[in-house]
């Protein structure tokens, strides 16, 4: 027998937020509506009657009974795939309104649609998403009798999350609710808070798909669609008629306040004392930042450091001007506070436009003061004593921004070729290096032991930070630092190919400025067989894994030592704007094997420290910032030119002023192109359009000049092909042992190895026969 | 000045090779101690040879010159047994090549018993094998 008595029973649940199925719904209004549909309990799944006393036939439904003034919306994005068993995330398009009327979803409204016989459809015709009204259509909606401002909500707030279901970056959007403020919207994230125009919520926060338009030079488009990684996780919607204590019964008020039980005053705290230090310290922070990355201020700080920099116009050959003898105090003073905001300050700013005339600069200054120099590089060496402030360790390890790194890495080999061209620096370089010779003697021959990486109790004070001045080498103990940061890489992988470079540069120092004490030191501290070993890893020889455990350490290991600051995830996701994923973005975990290329630094390293100084890696062309056509035009770099250079002169005519017809053909034919499918009319129109020389009284000679064969290259750059048919030619060219090169394995990314051209210094360059 | 027609062209491991003789003028590379270990492990050649072929050359060429080389041998021919097939193996096929055929036929080499030790000879005009 059914239940005839229609009886209807109310349970009232507390929400903190409301949940909505997004999967399949294209805005919020239809996930809400989901969330208010009516359930059939019937056949096993009854529901007991308490006046029947028996199972009955029931209609289950969720409406909400009290609306909050703060309403807290959460899109389930995060759902589980049945098919893979893995969470994964919903980038659905879910669009919502500044605007949220929810008198449809409350109980009343439900009732009300009810007993006018409706459901809740928008069967009139209108969209929930209309904000403007439904028109004529909208008289004959039950929910008109509702008061509208009772249930209007205004967007206050958009949670986003950016990723994927196993990781990324969650930043917020908070509309400015205070009475002096024009509804002003702001973009949270992390420590970055920064104005935001609330008409990009669509983009920044709807999900769905987004088509990218790629426009050639030939007027083709190439359109790609991409999901929208960025999407709204939590709505907050604030309501415009806020329901509060002082709107209540005042008698039911005090009735409340009777039954509620004394509080102790701590008790009693609204939460805001107890962030008030912190948001004191946050706006210090923040008032200093403002201050330290202000353009006016790093235009004020150039034109210190150009000062320094600037020749003293007495005499150009002395010192620069500030850096003058008698104004020492000052510039120290100056240099050292110019390094510690470079360092500490710039480096870490996310807008650096004048970052490489910063690095030029203290280049500059570094290459032209040997003091200032020396001074930096016993500031940097006493630093490695310490963890945070230890710049070396922080852009060589640490520091996520390559950017920063290859800056900081060009002042570190600057600052340390200018010191170790001292005498002084050389002579207590070349001590240490006895030392720790003396200190390896310890362990005797092929020690299957861990071998130190710094000098040890007795010879300490020859790296001490207190000696620097006296005995102590500074370089000695940057070299033991970085012997510290080998063992230590495999751990933070990613950042730190530049450390490979910072060695190579090191290594490649001209003899003649000491170069060779500083290769020998570092190949007395080992660091040959420490990158190797940093390359082999647990596939090193016994001895090497023995000796340097920490380099030898396998990457899958590595990876699971990794340090939460080094995590490679911490930062895949860019600051701003919605961001398209790339599969490196995204394929974070599980890669901490380095590819091959990653090593190429080191590789360079290892060869420039064996002496085997064949390795130089230098750009053939340079990009201009001329355009032909909309493309960039290139010019040949100085290396290329100078290599072009001995090729020419390599190719001349015995006693010819340049290269002949016949020159050109034997020229054509060691490059690999066959003589005999350049027609002749092609060399001669070569030697007609370029600078030629040695003509018989006639306008135009019969060799083709080193001007002609350069112009002749310069344009045949301008493609892609070309350059890569260069970057073969130097290669054979420089070292015409190298005859038979396969040409598209040697050109990487527009750079190429110029061999023996460019020896240790170009003057030496040779050709050996 | 120009080469004359008639000079025939070396392959690029003999240019290698003589290149880093030249460099080293006779004196075998010295790269600290522990260094010598370097040459024990074909994996480093093989992940050299991926990062760059010309790279690889050198430093093996460099290593390689007046050293003890049987125990990088023995590695390569064991790195080039344990090769999967195919397409997976083609990488270190090529190293292995490198290695074992290029560079080892390239450099004058001291075949005694099964011990390969790489020399050059002094004044050589080009670098040649022999096996005794």
């Amino acid at each position: 027998m059914p239940c005839f008595a229609v009886t209807q029973t109310n349970r009232e649940e507390k929400m903190l937020n409301i949940d909505c199925q997004i999967r399949g719904k294209t805005d919020i209004h239809e996930a809400l509506a989901t969330m208010t549909e009516v359930e059939i309990m019937e056949g096993n799944n009854k529901v007991f009657c308490d006046r029947c006393k028996k199972n009955t036939d029931t209609v289950l439904r969720t409406a909400i009974s009290m609306l909050p003034n703060m309403l807290i919306l959460s899109l389930k994005r995060f759902d589980l795939d049945f098919n893979t068993f893995e969470t994964v995330k919903l980038n659905s398009r879910c669009a919502f309104g500044q605007t949220l009327n929810m008198k449809r979803y409350t109980l009343e409204g439900l009732e009300a649609m009810e007993q006018s016989g409706g459901d809740n459809s928008d069967e009139n015709g209108v969209s929930p998403m209309d904000t403007n009204g439904g028109g004529v259509a909208a008289i004959a909606d039950p929910l008109s009798k509702l008061p509208d401002d009772e249930y209007e909500y205004k967007l206050a707030g958009v949670l986003v999350h950016a990723g994927v279901a196993q990781g990324g970056h969650y930043y917020s959007f908070i509309k400015d609710r205070s009475p002096s403020s024009e509804d002003q919207w702001y973009r949270f994230d992390d420590e970055d808070v920064t104005p935001f125009d609330p008409a990009l919520i669509e983009v920044e926060c709807f999900g769905g798909k987004v088509k990218k338009e790629t426009k050639w030079p030939n007027g083709q488009v190439h359109t790609v669609e991409s999901e929208q990684y960025a999407n709204a996780l939590m709505l907050f919607y604030e309501k415009v008629k806020q329901t509060g204590v002082t709107e209540q019964d005042p008698e039911k008020a005090k009735e409340e306040a009777k039954n509620r039980p004394v509080l102790k005053p701590e008790d009693a705290s609204s939460g805001y004392d107890v962030f008030q230090p912190d948001v004191r310290r946050s706006n210090a922070t923040h008032r200093w930042q403002t201050f330290l990355f202000d353009p006016e201020f790093h235009t004020f700080l150039r034109g210190l450091q150009g000062m320094c920099t600037m020749p003293n116009p007495d005499d150009p050959t002395t010192p620069p001007r500030v850096l003058a003898s008698s104004e020492g105090p000052c510039k120290a003073s100056v240099i050292q506070m110019l390094m510690s905001f470079f360092f500490d300050i710039m480096l870490y700013a996310s807008n650096r436009p004048f970052l490489n005339d910063w690095v030029g600069m203290i280049e500059d200054l570094f290459s032209k003061d040997r003091h200032s120099a020396t001074a930096f590089v016993y500031r940097l060496a006493a630093k490695t004593a310490e963890v945070s402030p230890n710049w070396l360790r922080t852009y060589l390890l640490d520091c996520p921004d390559s950017a920063a790194r290859n800056a900081a890495i060009r002042i570190f080999t600057a600052a340390l070729q200018s010191c170790i061209a001292s005498e002084d620096e050389r002579r207590k370089l070349a001590s240490w290096s006895q030392a720790f010779t003396d200190e390896l003697s310890r362990f005797g021959n092929c020690p299957p032991t861990v071998l130190p990486t710094t000098l040890g109790v007795d010879f300490r004070h020859l790296e001490d930070p207190q000696g620097f001045g006296a005995s102590a080498t500074s370089i000695g103990r940057i070299i033991s630092a970085l012997n510290v940061l080998i063992e230590a890489i495999p751990r933070a992988w990613r950042y730190n190919p530049e450390l490979g470079c910072l060695v190579r540069n090191m290594a490649r120092v001209d003899p003649r400025d000491g170069g060779d004490v500083l290769r020998i030191a570092m190949c007395q501290a080992m660091m040959p067989a420490r990158l190797s070993a940093l390359v082999a890893r647990e596939q090193s020889n016994k001895v090497v894994s023995a000796a340097f455990p920490g380099a030898s350490v396998s990457a899958e290991v590595a990876e699971t030592q990794m340090r939460p600051e080094s995590n490679p995830v911490a930062h895949v996701m860019p600051i701003g704007g919605n961001h398209v994923m790339t599969p490196n973005d995204m394929n974070t975990r599980g890669n901490g094997t380095p590819s091959p290329s990653e090593y190429l630094s080191i590789f360079e390293a290892i060869g420039s420290l064996a002496n085997v100084y064949g390795v130089a890696q230098v750009p053939l062309v340079v990009e201009t910032e001329e355009t032909t056509r909309s493309r960039a035009r290139y010019n040949l770099s100085k290396p290329a030119i100078a290599a072009l250079t001995t090729i020419f002169q390599e190719s001349c005519a015995p006693q010819g002023p340049g290269m002949g017809q016949r020159e050109i053909e034997m020229y054509l034919s060691k490059c690999g192109v066959d003589s005999a499918t350049v027609p002749t009319q092609k060399i001669l129109d070569i030697m007609a359009k370029y600078p030629s020389t040695g003509g018989n009284g006639g306008s135009k000679g019969n060799y083709l000049s080193l001007e002609g064969f350069l112009a002749y290259y310069k344009e045949t750059v301008q493609s892609n092909e070309s350059r890569v048919c260069l970057a073969g030619v130097i290669l054979v060219q420089c070292l015409p042992l190298l005859t038979h090169f396969v040409l598209s394995s040697l050109y990487r990314s527009g750079w190429i190895y110029i061999y023996l051209a460019l020896g240790p210094t170009l003057r030496d360059a040779r050709v050996i026969r | 000045m120009m080469s004359s027609e008639n000079d025939q062209f070396r392959t690029t491991s003999e240019s290698v090779a003589l290149d880093t003789a030249h460099i080293l003028d006779g004196k075998p590379l010295n790269g600290g101690p522990l260094s010598e270990f370097i040459l024990d492990s074909f994996h480093f050649f093989n992940v050299a040879y991926s990062a760059s072929e010309p790279l690889a050359e050198y430093l093996l060429a460099g290593l390689c010159y007046r050293r003890k080389t049987d125990s990088l041998i023995v590695s390569t021919l064991h790195a080039i047994y344990s090769a999967p097939t195919g397409w997976g193996g083609n990488e270190t096929l090529g190293a292995a090549i490198m290695v074992r055929f290029a560079l080892v036929f390239c450099v004058p080499l001291d075949f005694s018993g099964l011990t390969l030790v790489f020399t050059f000879y002094e004044g050589a005009e080009s670098p040649c094998g022999y096996a005794r």
